[in-house]
């Protein structure tokens, strides 16, 4: 496990970088980002936190990880970039968005032992009719998520709800992958969403309209679903914490549902994160605590707490 | 008669050199492949490799023409605690869904004084990087009867951040002392 302090240095650097990015691109697009300032931003953030944490992608790319930062990544903010700049028909976004989201399990799975005959002849794990099966259910998962969260966004009237919760998700998805057996992979996911943290604070500042800060959605939801799968396909991440995690971000929209008394958007984002926020809190401490019984800490973890209690409680009496 | 001579000459010049080179099949229940790896700088982890294959060729006449070929299943790693192999098997180490297998494949054998020295390929992680090491043994015996066996052992050290396995450097040492000792049953 790395040390925590450089986990928060490497946060702070990407969420600093990011929010300094996202405000000169503001600048330079005289108040009326696009798709390239929140790419530029989330970019910039998350790959110079990384860099503190000493992660890069490494070329020639062999690895998941290394797929996830030197291709799907690249790809998704150049994509967001693009079509904010280029301003695409509906239809072309639609496909654009179901073509991306249907690549994304293939690649970051390419050449694995799922796939391919790495152990001898007809050795992949999965047959190529399972493959595309397995395959086109992930990337219409991804591509329903993404759909939703980008309508959540655009109907919530807040640049901040929907990119804050799938920063609240990716960070969760990178504490819980980390606790399942693969640390370096989940590490990838901390910086990631603390440069969402900095482009949405920019986003804020700035009072952007939801419709801009809809292009932080997309760099969000596959950063969440890549997370996600590296933890789930080649590190010990269980299946049921991964769908939690992946839909948890919905939950944000509920904050939209008719109420029987009148709540202001703050305090409807306010509630929809709280609820994000609850469930990835639940997801992280539940792993936490079989990461822990593995590792046959909670017994000790449970002495050091009632002695911490017996402690407290003597001194409170005396 | 002096044409039958050379026949015969040339039918057991043939066969001498047909049996010069011997091929044999690894035997996974007499071999093994063990490393060992510091931890923290104060003592050491040791483990191995369950799934151990492979075949080698033998030339008694010309020992150049010998080689020698192993393979390892990553997913087999040992370290006599299950917590911990399950991390071994993952991306920050050995990335076995990735790379399922560990290999050595040799390029050249040369006869030396204590044994053989062996040049080759070894294959970890998906790097493969060149390594020489010395085999000794070759001794043979026929056990049970009819089963011919040779067998060999050899220790060589490799930097795992040279096959780009850096994670944890600050806790888990560079070099990874390794140990290998295998039979061969001719085929």
């Amino acid at each position: 496990m790395p040390d925590p302090l450089d986990v928060f240095k490497a946060v702070a650097v990407a969420l600093f970088a990011s929010a300094l990015m996202g405000a000169v691109g503001h600048r330079f697009s005289g108040g009326r980002p696009s798709g390239w300032v929140w790419s530029l931003a989330i970019g910039t953030g998350a790959y110079l936190g990384l860099a503190t944490l000493g992660i890069r992608p490494r070329w020639p790319i062999r690895e998941d990880q290394h797929r996830l930062l030197g291709l799907v990544m690249p790809a998704i903010l150049l994509i967001e970039a693009a079509g904010g700049a280029l301003r695409p028909p509906r239809w072309l976004i639609l496909g654009g968005r179901l073509a991306a989201s249907l690549a994304v399990a293939p690649v970051i799975l390419y050449g694995s032992i799922y796939v391919a005959d790495l152990a001898g002849p007809k050795s992949a794990e999965w047959s190529p009719a399972r493959r595309w099966l397995i395959f086109s259910g992930l990337g219409l998962a991804l591509f329903g998520v993404w759909s939703c969260l980008v309508r959540t966004q655009r109907q919530s009237g807040s640049s901040v709800r929907t990119p804050l919760a799938l920063a609240v998700a990716i960070a969760g998805a990178g504490l819980t992958v980390m606790l399942s057996g693969y640390a370096s992979g989940g590490l990838v996911g901390l910086p990631l969403a603390g440069a969402i943290a900095g482009a949405v604070a920019t986003a804020a500042w700035w009072r952007e309209d939801a419709l801009g800060a809809a292009h932080g959605v997309g760099v969000g939801v596959v950063g969440l679903f890549s997370v996600l799968a590296i933890g789930l396909f080649f590190g010990r991440l269980r299946v049921e914490p991964a769908i939690l995690l992946f839909l948890s971000p919905l939950l944000a929209a509920i904050a939209e549902a008719p109420l029987p008394f009148r709540l202001g958007l703050r305090w409807r984002s306010a509630a929809g994160l709280a609820l994000v926020a609850i469930v990835v809190g639940l997801v992280v401490a539940s792993t936490a605590r079989r990461f822990a019984a593995d590792a046959g800490l909670v017994d000790d973890q449970l002495e050091r707490a009632n002695t911490f209690w017996a402690v407290a409680a003597s001194e409170s009496g005396s | 008669m002096k044409a039958g001579l050379w026949a015969a000459a040339v039918v057991l010049g043939c066969g001498i050199t047909a049996r010069a080179a011997e091929t044999y099949g690894i035997d996974q229940n007499h071999s093994g492949v063990n490393f060992k790896i510091q931890h923290s700088g104060i003592s050491w982890i040791y483990g191995r490799f369950n799934d151990v294959d492979g075949e080698f060729t033998l030339d008694a006449e010309n020992p150049s023409a010998s080689s020698f070929s192993l393979t390892m299943k990553t997913e087999s790693v040992d370290t006599a605690n299950e917590k911990r192999d399950e991390h071994l098997r993952s991306p920050d180490f050995f990335n076995a869904k990735q790379f399922p297998v560990l290999s050595f494949q040799s390029k050249s054998v040369k006869k030396v004084d204590e044994g053989l020295e062996v040049t080759g390929d070894l294959t970890l992680h998906g790097e493969t990087q060149p390594l020489t090491f010395l085999l000794k043994g070759g001794k043979s015996i026929e056990l049970p009867k009819g089963t011919h066996r040779v067998g060999y052992t050899t220790h060589f050290k490799l930097k795992r951040s040279d096959f780009g396995m850096d994670t944890a450097m600050e806790f888990l040492g560079d070099d990874v002392h390794v140990e290998i000792s295998f039979q061969g049953v001719r085929s």
